[in-house]
């Protein structure tokens, strides 16, 4: 019995990444803000996890710190993955070089990596069509709306093909339609090409419809008081906002969110 | 409807195509509106020709000096000492601009020297430097440099202050090394504000050149003009002082180039 179980460590149950009590206090003149205190959860390999929680809980900060943008001034992120694997940060507006277009902007990470200039080019060219910008590729970002700048920027972070892909609300400027559209393409994308996704979003639905697993915040300072499976079969459908296991999920939510 | 439409277009939009199609045309209609009222203020009289000799007699004289190669002679002269000080100046200030933009320290141990040195005016300085440094083209070049370098230097700083803090995570997190951070950050994100700079510079080191040549020197457009006045070669002066003009303009427009082909991405339409 008890070999059988030493016998098989199983590799999946491996996290990809884990949040290691992890604080986070900014200084400031009175004491510091505390932004997170004592936040505890795995993350696995090609899940695609939710947060969500109040604004201000520190939920930003998060995925700061497991970008290695900011060092927490307590605990610590491991990462589990093999360390070339990358990390990329979808921030909340689409941060696009006003200077490049778009075409430019998409090739930016393998420029960066070394890759000849030519040759990035080229995937970015791939990565438009991939992102429904084919055409735009010479255009300037002032040029885009606020949802074909927001492609534009997961385009160059999914060209370098990450490890772990974090996104910051990466839909809060779009309107309803641009962003159930956006949400599909991300889900079809993160399918094809099985990265780990941990996001950020205001929208219990959208979590539920997108995640494995939905994590709540507390109010500042953050910790998850919440980790929730969401077993739903996959492919969703927009019909299953309809179904019970849905409402229970969402109630649930709801619940831990105004609580 | 239709018709109201039409007429209400805004005049001033109309106004802003027709001179953005037409600009230089318009350059020149400036241009000729000037010398006609230059030539209007001669003909009445109310100045002795003596003193303000008319735009015929000037480019006369222009011309007779543009032959016999006095006015080559003595503005290549002036352009030996602008183009090396315009380059020492900004590039100097530009290396300095970067680190003090970078380290705070720096900024403050150096900022009360580089204000104080904006408090002294540059005809003060240029005699100490002639003495120091012989009447030769050294002095010049740095008399040019000198007064280049503060709007290079400070729109430098500013013009780095200001790149966004979230393009900075953005390449942090992609891994940028630091000379990327320079190269594909910090230059283009400044590069409007430093080229803003480098156009005040570019008039400016024109001036000190001329401020040069006039405190001591054995050629030059600026020594030109003091020999000329000496003479009382009163259009020989305004030739000699529309030449200084033209190669202020000249170097004005080099730095509008260069924003023409850097800033592209900054320059709205023009619209149709
Ligand atoms: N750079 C900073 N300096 C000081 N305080 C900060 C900084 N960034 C965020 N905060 C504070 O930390 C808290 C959490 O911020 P953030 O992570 O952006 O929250 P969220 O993304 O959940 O809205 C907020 O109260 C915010 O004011
Ligand atoms: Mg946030």
């Amino acid at each position: 019995m008890m070999t059988f179980e030493v016998a098989s460590p199983s590799t999946a149950l491996q996290p990809y990444l884990r949040v290691d009590d992890v604080g986070m206090r900014y200084p400031n003149d009175n004491g510091g803000i505390e932004a997170l205190r004592g936040v505890q959860f795995d993350l696995h390999p090609r899940e695609f996890v939710c947060v969500l929680g109040p604004s201000g809980c520190g939920k930003s900060t998060l995925l700061r710190i497991i970008a290695g943008l900011l060092t927490p001034t307590h605990g610590e992120v491991i990462f589990y993955a093999p360390a070339a694997s990358r990390i990329s940060l979808v921030f909340q507006d689409a941060n696009l070089m006003p200077w490049r277009n778009v075409r430019e902007n998409i090739a930016l990470p393998l420029i960066l990596q070394g890759m000849p200039r030519a040759h990035a080019l080229q995937k970015a060219d791939v990565w438009l069509e991939i992102v429904g910008l084919q055409g735009f590729g010479d255009a300037l970002p002032r040029e885009l709306s606020g949802g074909m700048a927001q492609r534009v920027a997961i385009a160059r972070s999914l060209i370098q093909e990450p490890g772990l892909l974090l996104l910051d609300e990466p839909f809060g400027a779009l309107d309803a339609l641009t962003r159930e559209k956006m949400a599909d393409e991300l889900l079809r994308l993160w399918q094809e090409h099985r990265t780990t996704v941990l996001m950020v979003t205001h929208s219990i639905s959208e979590a539920i419809l997108l995640s494995d697993r939905v994590l709540v915040f507390s109010s500042r300072p953050g910790r998850v008081v919440l980790d929730l499976d969401v077993n739903l079969p996959r492919p969703r459908e927009e019909e299953m906002r309809y179904t019970s296991e849905f409402g229970r999920l969402a109630r649930e939510l709801r619940r831990a969110i105004t609580d | 409807m239709t018709k109201q439409e039409a007429t209400s277009l805004p005049v001033s939009h109309l106004l802003r195509k027709y001179v953005l199609q037409h600009r230089m045309g318009f350059v020149l209609l400036s241009l000729a509106l000037g010398i006609l009222i230059w030539q209007g203020i001669t003909l009445t009289g109310w100045v002795p020709a003596y003193l303000l000799p008319g735009p015929f007699e000037v480019a006369a004289r222009f011309w007779r000096a543009l032959l016999d190669g006095t006015i080559p002679r003595h503005f290549f002269a002036t352009l030996q000492e602008v183009v090396p000080g315009l380059l020492l100046g900004s590039v100097t200030a530009s290396v300095l601009g970067y680190l003090i933009a970078k380290s705070h320290v720096l900024e403050r141990l150096l900022s009360p020297y580089l204000v104080a040195s904006q408090a002294v005016p540059v005809v003060a300085i240029a005699p100490l430097l002639i003495i120091w440094f012989g009447p030769g083209i050294t002095s010049k070049i740095l008399i040019c440099a000198l007064v280049v370098f503060f709007p290079v230097l400070v729109n430098t700083v500013v013009g780095l202050r200001a790149v966004p803090q979230n393009l900075r995570d953005l390449m942090r997190s992609l891994r940028a090394r630091p000379w990327q951070m320079v190269w594909y950050l910090e230059i283009p994100a400044a590069m409007p504000v430093f080229l803003g700079g480098l156009r005040v510079g570019a008039t400016l080191s024109v001036i000190g050149a001329v401020v040069g040549e006039f405190v001591g020197a054995d050629r030059g457009l600026g020594f030109l003009i003091n020999v000329a006045r000496g003479q009382y070669d009163h259009p020989l002066v305004f030739a000699a002082v529309l030449t200084l003009v033209g190669m202020a303009l000249a170097l004005y427009g080099l730095v509008l180039l260069a924003e023409r082909r850097f800033l592209r991405w900054q320059i709205p339409n023009i619209p149709r």
